[in-house]
């Protein structure tokens, strides 16, 4: 009998979190609700039974983003947070900050700040949804404890997060001001324009000069406050011999401020104010807005750890007890101990205990390997097998594994000395303005003996030729983008991340968890012999279901997950013992039975086939396999008509010629037992390459790659260093990356052309003196303007791409 | 028109006033997030508080 593989079509949606559910667990009372785990179940069962069912109504109007898997609940112990060292470490005011997983939509955000109602002694709770990180403030009997157990029933799973660094307070310094800044800019520039208006009408007399002076007190902040961050950068520049679009700005300010008071004082009515303090206004909000789409989802930089569970148990010599602690207050040579299915958190040696890790983490290495005690064990790692005490030789950055992180961070900050966008473009052109400025003035002034008529065109050319379009035209086109972009699932953080994408030649794939599910799951099941024991056990199903009741192997948990009957007689197995690597065995009336993988059988790495022996035969076969993602193929071979496309994993040269045959990339192009350094390797002689991984032992190649992509699921390391997060599993979305990419650019050029076109046409007006400097103060927002209207209309690709649903 | 010469100052020193709300609040913190609250308000306030609070 082949029982038939549901994965490839659902039966609904499941009434939590919504994902199709290919083998539902029902709801006992209401045989239509149907869920996808346990979790979900769990989390339902909670809200419906507190009257919190307004969830599910927000949650169908207000999804915000797609949720990529089921609710996860974890029986953790949150114990640590209540302990005085970790207090005086993180908690201020009686208040904590938890970053959540799995907030997804308007529910979450209702349901997280009911907290204060569901939970004793909780003051506040406040959720910031772009950064998933709630504020909890407690009131003196309050636990912190109780608060984290509560999200995480809910199934958002909360993470204690340190109040805040110092970068971090900086930048929400430097964001606040910038905030001010455009603010008063904004007033200043709104009554300066409402001034200046009967300027513009014909108002003469004593009420212009008047207006004329409030206009120059109006701008003053402006000028000496707004402004502050162009005076910045143009003098950074300066000091490094190099140009920026800034410095022409700050001429154009400059000779705007300096030939408006010559006017005033002259008694003229004509000045530049408005013009001014506007285009102030229009470069800060645009700056502003471009850095707050940059920094949104994936600044997450507080999250530098790589852990499962942030609690372990320590040994606390005085008191001789396990006690539990945050990880991060783990020391050396303190002793921990690691349960199975745990994470490893710290290099150590083992003392005590035998048991099997799996290394897939560090080094992309899919079979476990064995341990025994004085065997070294790595950060990062998972202990699949039994209880194992370590001592701690190396904690945090120390580790093998933080000091891949180290790597990373250092070579990101490599990566923000390159050449900003605009920057480049209006290098040439800035260059060429001044030249032919400083000409007209030594041309007018020695060859005519009229330096005010030289000045005043070299005025006009700045003031008409200054790049203020041409620097917002690129950051807005782009922002907007990108913001656009992060509503459809693709996170891509960097000015010139979607420039470098364009530019792609190579595309680098990992395999694990990026092609395919990344975790082995019931592919078809054989039933080789009729149940001797029909009258005991219902079907062979039960059997495997207790046999791998207590084992925490990845693979017993998937088989759980499959076979969801509930076992009733499990006094019946006796002796069931597990042997790690192989499997596990059992008595039933002094019958041996026995549930092991099958040897000599093809065993390809991609699947794994288990089998059910009663007494030495055969009479059961399961078969697991890694199973490749049902688009990757599509994909592939779309991407491989217009790039070099490799294939490089970390896992077993076999499984990954497998999966390259089944995907169709050439066996000469995929490369399996890669270390993180040999990936890089990989990388280093191709060009101009986009990596697309997950684990940790991609991060190091996420980050020194042409452009880094990260899949959904990945390691908050490999988020750290990613250009692009991609949001939806798999990677179907790299396709639509590529050409919104491409799309862009295009978009953005075609803005450069028509505000290039316009300053070489207003500046040929300006050098043949047919411009006034007024006029080509009114001419400014009218090439803005174009520029913005461009913008907003876009293009056909684009267009669609974003109305797509 | 003379009226002008006093109406206009007095327009500065109001909007100078929002100008400082506006830096009052930005210093509070009131803009860090501008994402939260733009869905918080669109949560019915419902009676079941008083449910849970007994």
């Amino acid at each position: 009998m082949i029982r038939p593989f549901y994965n490839n079509y659902s039966v609904g949606a499941c009434a939590h979190c919504g994902l199709n559910v290919d083998s539902p667990l029902f709801n006992q009372e209401s045989p239509d609700v149907l869920f996808c785990c346990i979790g979900c179940k769990t989390v339902y069962t909670l809200l419906q039974t507190n009257g919190l069912d307004n969830f599910y109504k927000l949650k169908q109007e207000w999804t915000l983003r797609p949720l990529t898997n089921g609710v996860k609940i974890d029986s953790e112990k949150f114990e640590y947070l209540d302990s005085v060292e970790f207090k005086a470490e993180y908690v201020k005011d009686n208040s904590l900050d938890f970053y959540l997983e799995g907030i997804h939509c308007l529910g979450c955000l209702w349901l997280i700040e009911k907290l204060p109602e569901l939970c004793e002694n909780v003051v506040r709770v406040q959720l910031d949804m772009a950064k998933s990180v709630a504020h909890v403030t407690i009131n003196q009997n309050g636990k912190f404890s109780q608060v984290a157990e509560k999200l995480n029933q809910f199934g958002y799973r909360p993470h204690p997060i340190k109040d805040e660094s110092g970068q971090q307070i900086l930048m929400k310094m430097e964001m606040r001001k910038n905030l001010i800044r455009i603010g008063v800019a904004g007033a200043a520039a709104g009554n300066i324009m409402l001034l200046s208006i009967c300027i513009y009408a014909g108002l003469t007399g004593p009420l212009s000069h008047y207006f004329n002076f409030i206009s120059l007190a109006l701008s003053l902040p402006v000028i000496f406050y707004c402004a502050y961050p162009f005076y910045l950068n143009a003098w950074v520049a300066m000091k490094n011999r190099t140009i920026n679009l800034d410095l022409p700005i700050v001429l154009a300010i400059f000779s705007g401020v300096s030939i408006s008071i010559y006017h005033m004082v002259k008694g003229s009515a004509e000045h530049y104010f408005d013009s001014i303090t506007a285009i102030i206004f229009l470069l800060l909000s645009s700056r502003f807005f471009f850095k707050s789409v940059q920094q949104r989802g994936i600044g997450s930089g507080h999250l530098t750890h790589f852990f499962r569970t942030e609690s372990l148990k320590r040994w606390n010599s005085i008191k001789s007890i396990f006690e539990d602690i945050h990880y991060s207050l783990l020391k050396r040579d303190d002793i921990v101990k690691i349960g199975e299915g745990e994470m490893i958190c710290a290099d150590g040696i083992v003392i005590k205990g035998e048991s099997e890790v799996n290394l897939s983490l560090l080094t992309g290495e899919s079979n476990p390997v064995l341990i025994k005690p004085q065997d070294q064990v790595y950060s990062g790692t998972l202990n699949m097998g039994e209880e194992i005490l370590v001592k701690v030789l190396a904690t945090n950055l120390e580790t093998k594994i933080g000091s891949i992180l180290k790597k990373i961070i250092n070579s990101n900050q490599a990566k923000t000395n390159i050449e900003n966008f605009s920057d480049r473009v209006g290098k040439y052109y800035i260059y060429t303005t001044f030249l032919i400025g400083l000409l007209l003035v030594v041309y007018f002034s020695f060859l005519k003996n009229n330096f005010t008529e030289g000045f005043y065109r070299f005025f006009s050319l700045i003031l008409i030729s200054c790049p203020c379009v041409l620097g917002f035209a690129a950051p807005f086109t782009l922002s907007l983008s990108l913001s656009r972009a992060a509503k459809r699932g693709l996170m891509i953080k960097g000015e010139n991340t979607l420039e470098k994408i364009s530019e792609i030649k190579t595309i680098v794939l990992d395999k694990t968890g990026t092609l395919t599910f990344g975790n082995f799951a019931v592919e078809k099941v054989e039933e080789l012999k009729q149940n001797p024991f029909p009258q005991d056990f219902t079907s062979y199903e039960e059997i495997i279901t207790i046999l791998e009741k207590k084992s925490k192997h990845l693979i017993a948990s998937c088989l759980r997950s499959y076979f969801k009957s509930s076992p009733t007689n499990l006094s019946k197995l006796e002796n069931i013992h597990e042997v790690f690597g192989k499997g596990v065995t059992a008595y039933f009336n002094n019958n041996l039975i026995e549930f092991t993988q099958i040897e000599n059988s093809k065993q390809n790495y991609l699947c794994k086939e288990l089998g059910l022996f009663i007494n030495g035969e055969l009479c059961y076969k399961v078969i697991l396999s890694d199973k490749i993602r049902p688009e990757s193929r599509n994909v592939i071979s779309k991407l491989q008509k217009k790039f070099k496309l490799f294939l490089a994993s970390g896992d077993n040269e076999h499984i990954v010629k497998d999966v390259a045959e089944k995907l169709g990339i050439p066996k000469d192009r995929s490369f399996g037992n890669l270390s993180p350094e040999d990936k890089y390797e990989l990388l280093k002689k191709e060009t101009k390459v986009m990596m697309v991984g997950d684990g940790g032992n991609d991060a190091y190649a996420l980050s020194r790659s042409h452009v880094g992509v990260a899949v959904s699921g990945s390691m908050e390391m490999s988020l750290s260093v990613a250009d692009v997060y991609l949001m939806n599993p798999g990677i179907s979305s790299i396709l639509e990356l590529i050409t919104i990419s491409k799309e862009t650019l295009k978009l953005v050029k075609r803005n450069l052309i028509i505000s290039v076109g316009y300053n070489i046409i207003g500046g040929i007006f300006a050098i043949l003196g047919l411009v006034t400097p007024l006029m080509a103060a009114v001419l400014m927002p009218v090439s803005a303007f174009c520029v913005f209207l461009s913008i907003v209309i876009s293009n056909k690709k684009l267009r669609t791409i974003w109305n797509k649903v | 028109m003379n009226i002008i010469f006093l109406l206009i100052p007095i327009a500065i020193i109001l909007a100078v006033c929002f100008v400082g709300l506006f830096i009052w609040a930005s210093k509070n913190g009131q803009y860090d997030d501008l994402e939260t609250p733009a869905y918080r308000i669109l949560i019915e306030e419902g009676d079941k508080k008083h449910e849970f609070r007994n």
